[in-house]
C-alpha cells in the first residue's frame, strides 16, 4: 500500500493545490466567500425590520459617515444594510437559476451530442426555439403568467439559460465522442454511462465553468432589470438592481446611492470571473 | 465456454459494409481467419484494406448504423453476435483486448495514468479501489514504468511511455486474445523495437493469442507465427511465416516485398505496386487486385478467385495457382 503513495491525494486536493497557486483565483475565492458569509449572516449584523426596511426620517439622504458607512437612502435606511440584505436575493436567485440551467442544459446537451440522430435534432430545435426568445422578455412573460415570486423568477431565468449550456456541451461532447480515448474506453468494456460520466464529461467541463460565472453575472443584471420593472423582488425588500433603480432620481446630488450598489454588482461579477477562470485552469491537468 | 475448441478465435466469412447515403462501402468482403491458442497472426495490408475494421468487429465495435456486419465471429467457440451488449462488455478488455494505434490520443487526458489502468481492472474484477490501484501499479512496473509515476497525467509521458501505458491497460485483465492495431506506428524506430520486445515477452508470459495488425513486414517477421495478407477487404494469401516470406505466391504479396528496400543491393530501385487500392464503394468484378496486377488475365478480370490451398496451411486467392 505504501508504495502507491500518490493515490492518497484525491482529485479535489489536487485541484485545490493548483488553485492555490493562482493569485487571481484566490482573490476571487476570498471575495465570493465573504459575500456568501455576509449574505448568510446578514441577520446577525443587521435587524431586518429596523435597519433594512425601517424608515428613519431624521437621517434622510446622508452621505457616508462613521455611523452609516455607505450613507442612507431617501427613506433614511442604511445603504450598507440594504446592500448586504440585497445580496441574499441577488446571489441566491442567480446561483439557483444558473445552477439549475447548467444541470438541465448539460444533461440534454450530453445526450444530444452523444446519441446524435433524431434525439439530437429534437433537442437542438427546442434549444433553437428557446434561444430565439430574449431572456428578459421571456422572464417577464413567465412572471406575468405565474405571478411574482422568487420561485417563478428562478424558473424563468433557468429556462432561458438552458439552451446555452445545451449547445455548449453538445459541441464538446461531439468532439470528445469521436476521440480515440473514448473508443479505447469502449474497447476495455466500459458501459455507456461510464463513458459519458468518466471519459467525456471531465473533458468538457472547462467551457461550462467559464460560462457558469459569466451567466451568473448576466443573471444578476437581468434580475436587477426585472426588479426595476417591478417583476423581480417586491418593493421594500432590497435587491441590488432595485437599489440601483430607486437611486436614479437622486443620482445628481447623492451619487453614492448609485455607486455602492453598482460596486457591489461589479465586485461580485469580477470575483466570480476570476474564480471561474482559475477553476478552469486548475481542473485541466494539461495547464499547470 | 459452450464447446471445446483449439481456436481462440474463429472468423467465418465476415462481411462489413457501411451504408453511407446511397453508396455502400464494402469494407470487408468475406474474411475467414482462425487463430490458435497462443499463436500470433499478422494482418498485413495497405491503408484502408480493412485491417482495423477486422479488429473492431471482433470487439463488436463497428458503429451501427451505418455499419452492417454479416458473418460469424467465434470467441473461444462462442458466437459473439448472439451476445447481449452487457455480455459483450464483459468480453471487451477481459477476454479480448485491443491496443490502439495512436497512444497520444487513446488515453483520457483528464485522468491519471494509474486511475485509467485501475478502471479496466475494476470494470472486470470485483475488487476495491485500493487493490485495483495497487494492481495498476504492478501493471505499470511490468511495462517498465516506475509505479510512482502512476499519479501523473498522460501529457507528462513521452509517446513511447504512453504506448506502454496503453499496453498495460490492454493487458490489465490478462485477456486471452490481444488485438494490436499498429502498436508501433506512432513511435520512433528505437522505441518500436523496445515495445515489440515487450509485447512478445508479455504474450509469452500470459499465453495470449494475438492479432498483430500492421503494414510493416519487418514487424511481421519478428513477431508472427502466421500471416494473412489483406487486400480490399479480403484475405488474398495466408500461411505460416515461412510460407509467406520464402514461398511468396500472390502477386500482391510479391509486390509488397518488392516495395521494400533491398539491404544487400542498395543501388536497386524500389518496385512499388502501380496504382491505388480500388474504391471500396465500387470494387472490380473479378479479382480486386486485377487492375494493378502485372500478371492479370482475362479470367482475373471477370471471376473472383477463391482461396485455394497450395501446400500445408498456405492458401492463396489467385487464378495463377492451382490447388494442391
Amino acid at each position: 500500500m505504501e508504495k502507491n503513495e500518490f493515490k492518497q491525494r484525491s482529485m479535489l486536493a489536487e485541484t485545490w493545490k493548483r488553485l492555490k497557486k493562482n493569485k487571481g483565483a484566490m482573490i476571487g475565492l476570498v471575495i465570493v466567500t465573504v459575500l456568501f458569509l455576509l449574505a448568510i449572516f446578514a441577520g446577525v449584523i443587521y435587524d431586518y425590520d429596523t435597519d433594512v426596511i425601517g424608515q428613519n426620517y431624521n437621517e434622510l439622504l446622508q452621505g457616508p459617515s462613521g455611523k452609516h458607512w455607505f450613507g442612507t437612502d431617501e427613506m433614511g435606511r442604511d445603504l450598507l444594510a440594504r446592500i448586504i440584505y440585497g445580496s441574499r436575493a441577488s446571489l441566491f436567485i442567480s446561483f439557483a437559476a444558473v445552477a439549475l440551467a447548467a444541470v438541465i442544459g448539460c444533461f440534454f446537451g450530453a445526450i444530444s451530442g452523444y446519441f446524435g440522430g433524431k434525439v439530437d435534432s429534437v433537442i437542438m430545435r427546442m434549444t433553437d426555439i428557446l434561444l430565439a426568445i430574449p431572456e428578459t422578455l421571456f422572464a417577464i412573460t413567465l412572471v406575468a403568467a405565474l405571478g411574482t415570486s422568487t420561485f417563478t423568477l428562478i424558473i424563468a431565468l433557468a429556462i432561458s439559460n438552458i439552451p446555452i449550456y445545451c449547445r455548449l456541451l453538445r459541441g464538446s461532447v461531439l468532439t470528445q465522442r469521436g476521440s480515440e480515448h473514448v473508443e479505447a474506453a469502449r474497447a476495455i468494456g466500459a458501459k455507456t454511462s461510464t463513458i459519458i460520466v468518466h471519459h467525456i464529461l471531465p473533458n468538457c467541463i472547462a467551457p461550462v465553468l467559464v460560462q457558469f460565472t459569466l451567466s451568473i453575472a448576466v443573471t444578476i443584471l437581468t434580475i436587477s432589470g426585472l426588479s426595476f420593472l417591478g417583476l423581480g423582488v417586491a418593493a421594500p425588500k432590497p435587491e441590488w438592481g432595485a437599489l440601483l433603480s430607486s437611486s436614479r432620481s437622486y443620482m445628481r446630488e447623492h451619487t453614492y446611492l448609485t455607486i455602492f450598489p453598482g460596486l457591489a454588482i461589479m465586485i461580485t461579477i469580477l470575483s466570480l470571473n476570476l474564480l471561474g477562470d482559475g477553476l478552469r485552469d486548475a481542473l485541466d491537468p494539461r495547464l499547470r | 465456454m459452450s464447446e471445446q475448441t483449439n481456436y481462440a478465435l474463429e472468423i467465418e466469412n465476415l462481411f462489413v459494409e457501411y451504408h453511407v447515403d446511397k453508396e455502400v462501402v464494402h469494407a470487408l468482403n468475406g474474411i475467414s481467419l482462425k487463430l490458435k491458442k497462443g499463436e500470433t497472426v499478422g494482418l498485413v495490408g495497405e491503408t484502408g484494406a480493412g485491417k482495423t475494421t477486422t479488429g473492431l468487429s471482433i470487439l463488436r465495435l463497428i458503429p451501427s448504423p451505418p455499419g452492417v456486419v454479416r458473418g460469424k465471429i467465434l470467441v473461444k467457440g462462442e458466437d459473439i453476435s448472439t451476445l447481449s451488449e452487457k455480455q459483450m462488455e464483459t468480453i471487451r478488455g477481459n477476454v479480448v483486448s485491443m491496443i490502439f494505434q495512436d497512444p497520444m490520443t487513446s488515453l483520457n487526458p483528464t485522468k491519471t495514468v494509474n486511475d485509467q489502468i485501475a478502471e479496466v481492472i475494476r470494470l472486470h474484477e470485483k475488487i476495491g479501489k485500493k487493490e485495483a490501484a495497487v494492481k495498476a501499479g504492478d501493471m505499470l512496473e511490468m511495462v517498465g514504468i516506475p509505479r510512482d509515476r502512476g499519479g501523473e497525467y498522460p501529457h507528462q509521458f513521452s509517446g513511447g511511455m504512453k504506448q506502454r501505458v496503453v499496453i498495460a491497460m490492454a493487458l490489465a485483465c490478462s485477456p486471452e486474445i490481444l488485438i494490436a492495431d499498429e502498436p508501433t506506428t506512432a513511435l520512433d524506430v528505437t522505441i518500436q523495437a523496445q515495445v515489440l520486445d515487450m509485447i512478445r515477452e508479455l504474450k509469452k508470459k500470459y499465453d495470449m493469442s494475438m492479432i498483430m495488425i500492421t503494414h510493416d513486414l519487418g514487424i511481421v517477421a519478428e513477431i508472427c507465427d502466421t500471416v494473412a495478407i489483406v487486400y480490399a477487404g479480403s484475405i488474398v494469401e495466408y500461411g505460416t511465416l515461412e510460407d509467406i516470406f520464402n514461398r511468396t505466391a500472390h502477386p500482391y504479396t510479391v509486390g509488397l516485398f518488392g516495395s521494400l528496400p533491398n539491404m544487400d543491393d542498395r543501388t536497386q530501385r524500389l518496385k512499388p505496386i502501380q496504382g491505388l487500392m480500388p474504391d471500396p464503394t465500387n470494387l472490380p468484378e473479378g479479382c480486386p487486385f486485377s487492375p494493378r496486377c502485372p500478371q492479370a488475365t482475362e479470367e482475373c478480370r471477370t471471376r473472383k478467385p477463391a482461396l485455394r490451398n497450395i501446400g500445408g496451411e498456405h492458401v492463396v486467392a489467385c487464378h495463377l495457382f492451382k490447388e494442391g
